[in-house]
């Protein structure tokens, strides 16, 4: 045995080119149109959009948006005094509550020479 | 598709058809299946006719082709594990047991897959190392260490005279 036997080149069985021009006419009278592509594509878009459109319009039951806007707020963050510096807003004077053993306790203020600290006296 | 497109698609095929067919052969030793592997091949490519550069044609076409055939080969298989006994003949082409005996065969399907494409890409297919190597995706120095390893496993379990690496 040699190399010439084992590599021996075969001869394909006859007709292939006839039967690959036949199967290149099938499949090319098969492939639609570039018109017909574009306008499948532009449909596919469409259908995509219209469904993802219609799914973000929906309200649902568990929608947090709605919920928000149904209850009162609770706090004005935005004009809360604790924003105040963080805002450069001038803080405002607050009434000092204390509460001692959940009752409500007598504060009077002292004063001091110094205008930034300010000092009280929790009756 | 042009008359002229169309035209020149069959004088490609009619000049690679041999090489082709005769490496999908070695996959899967059967004349009519690798036939319409070739053909397969070639419709694939047609397909993608508009993304194909020049150069990079030849390539394409003999890794699409032992692709096909691989797959081909796989399936063969699966349906004879099956006992699909009609599909069984398909692998036993009496065609292919005329030119190669089956101990031949059996070598060739014994190789590893990276092993037995290097070898009937450059046996067979008259492509050059760099060709291979664009084709299989592998550097041109790892094709001539691969053919080398396949020829000498083929030497091992064929007592073949006068296989000899030689350089292209």
């Amino acid at each position: 045995m040699n190399t010439e036997e084992i590599f021996k080149q075969l001869e394909p069985p006859p007709g292939g080119s006839e039967r690959f021009a036949q199967r290149l006419d099938e499949i090319a009278a098969e492939r639609p149109s570039r018109r017909a592509r574009v306008i499948a594509m532009a449909a596919a878009v469409a259908s995509v959009a219209l469904v993802t459109a219609v799914l973000s319009l929906r309200p649902t039951s568990d929608d947090t948006s709605v919920r928000v806007a149904d209850t009162p707020p609770a706090v004005d963050i935005y004009n809360a005094p604790e924003l105040d510096r963080l805002l450069g807003r001038t803080s405002q004077p607050a009434e000092l509550m204390v509460m001692v053993n959940k009752e409500t306790a007598n504060v009077t203020e002292i004063e001091t020479t110094n205008e930034k600290v300010r000092i009280y006296q929790i009756n | 598709m042009t008359s002229v497109d169309k035209a020149q698609w069959i004088d490609v095929y009619r000049r690679l058809e041999k090489p082709l067919f005769n490496v999908v052969y070695r996959v899967i030793w059967d004349r009519t299946e690798s036939q319409d592997v070739v053909q397969e091949t070639f419709l694939r490519c047609w397909r993608r006719k508009d993304d194909i550069r020049a150069d990079g044609f030849k390539a394409l076409l003999f890794r699409t082709a032992l692709n096909l055939a691989s797959n081909r080969r796989r399936r063969t298989r699966v349906w004879r594990i099956v006992g699909v006994e009609a599909l069984d003949d398909v692998a036993n082409d009496s065609n292919a047991t005329d030119v190669f005996s089956r101990p031949v065969r059996e070598a060739f399907d014994n190789l590893p897959s990276m092993l037995r494409d290097v070898l009937v890409l450059t046996e067979l297919a008259g492509m050059t190392y760099p060709e291979i190597a664009a084709a299989l995706g592998i550097a041109e120095g790892t094709v001539g260490s691969r053919r080398t390893r396949a020829l000498a496993l083929l030497r091992e379990r064929l007592d073949v005279q006068g296989v000899t690496s030689h350089e292209y």
